[in-house]
């Protein structure tokens, strides 16, 4: 299937060296626009815009968690549709089942690997386009 | 003595008769009776145990013990976010030269397009191979997050640690202000075992920061 590789994806993460892991691969993955967020309270602000057609973040972070970002997009009327990915080392199943809960699109464990990454993304966006035919 | 000793059947037993009577209030006086024995006894041990505390406190004259406290305990923060901040330039180092090389890669695809097809084919699998290469190195520095939020945790594990050990030492009556600095002798001995690099506001002081300063300072005496 086709995905829009022109779409717009905030990239959320506490440690730099992952946000630019992760903005890589993506680019190798034909992405180009990409913003970032070093926390979830810096980045709701910025979700609120409702600029990002996607959202890609880490959970544990000392402000505001990838989880409570997931759990505040999904109770925003307007933004509660976003495909909403979540990259992170809490490997817990207590905590992939409160993620799948909360209504999280995709879950990759850290480590992961550039395939991984590509897979759930692809995954993803199916399951979009799945919902939207669905809706139609 | 037990605290079963101290509750004589003869009060139980009025209790019970004063409940079968329906006197409530005979009743509670003598509950409160029962209860303030058990009370006392409570309040006994509990005094018992706050002087076994205390004299232990007092006995806590150990100086290393409490000049680790001072110095090492602050001084172990200090290290790990040393290490945190220094593998995260090492990784983002490498990041920059990874995407440099993925750089150059890209262009060397495009200039590709304009060599014979043979040659092309020839150079191709080595391209593809070289970029798989830098994306694994790219991924490979995931560990510089995955490291240092174990980093981050174990800080606030041992902040904890050393609030509380502060917080016993200063119920003790021990004041840590007024404790010396590790005398010179001892210092000297840590030196020269080697300490590693000087990674805390302590340890930089009398630390020469380059190779140039350690050159001048060998350069002074005659090196």
């Amino acid at each position: 299937m086709q995905i829009n590789r022109d779409m717009k994806i905030l990239v959320v993460d506490d440690f730099s060296t992952m946000r630019r892991i992760v903005k890589n691969l993506l680019k190798e993955l034909g992405f180009s626009h990409f913003d970032e967020a070093d926390d979830g309270s810096t980045a709701w602000p910025m979700v609120q815009t409702g600029k990002y057609d996607f959202i890609v973040s880490d959970w544990n972070m000392p402000q505001m968690t990838g989880l409570q970002l997931l759990k505040n997009v999904r109770a925003d009327e307007k933004l509660k549709a976003t495909p909403f990915l979540l990259i992170t080392a809490e490997a817990k199943r207590s905590q992939i089942l409160e993620a799948a809960q909360a209504g999280v699109d995709g879950y990759i464990v850290k480590p992961f690997t550039a395939a991984t990454l590509n897979a759930k993304i692809e995954k993803i966006f199916e399951n979009v386009a799945k919902r939207a035919q669905a809706a139609e | 003595m037990s605290l079963l000793t101290q509750i004589s059947i003869s009060d139980v037993q009025t209790l019970l008769s004063d409940l079968e009577a329906g006197d409530l209030i005979a009743a509670g006086a003598q509950l409160d009776k029962l209860t303030q024995l058990r009370e006392h006894e409570l309040y006994q041990e509990l005094g018992r145990m706050t002087r076994n505390l205390h004299d232990t406190l007092k006995e806590l004259d150990d100086t290393e013990l409490l000049q680790q406290v001072k110095h090492d305990l602050p001084d172990v923060s200090e290290r790990l976010e040393y290490v945190i901040a220094s593998t995260e330039e090492a990784s983002s180092k490498t990041l920059s030269a990874a995407e440099s090389v993925a750089e150059c890669l890209d262009q060397a695809n495009q200039l590709m397009a304009e060599l014979p097809s043979t040659q092309a084919q020839a150079i191709k699998p080595l391209l593809d191979e070289a970029s798989a290469q830098v994306t694994n190195i790219m991924m490979a520095q995931s560990f510089q997050d995955l490291t240092g939020q174990v980093l981050n945790r174990i800080m606030i594990v041992m902040g904890a640690f050393e609030r509380s050990l502060l917080e016993l030492i200063s119920r003790s009556g021990h004041d840590l202000s007024t404790l010396p600095e590790r005398s010179a002798s001892s210092k000297r001995e840590d030196e020269l075992k080697g300490i590693g690099p000087n990674v805390t506001k302590s340890s930089q002081q009398d630390n020469l920061s380059s190779q140039d300063d350690v050159d001048d300072l060998l350069g002074q005496l005659g090196f």
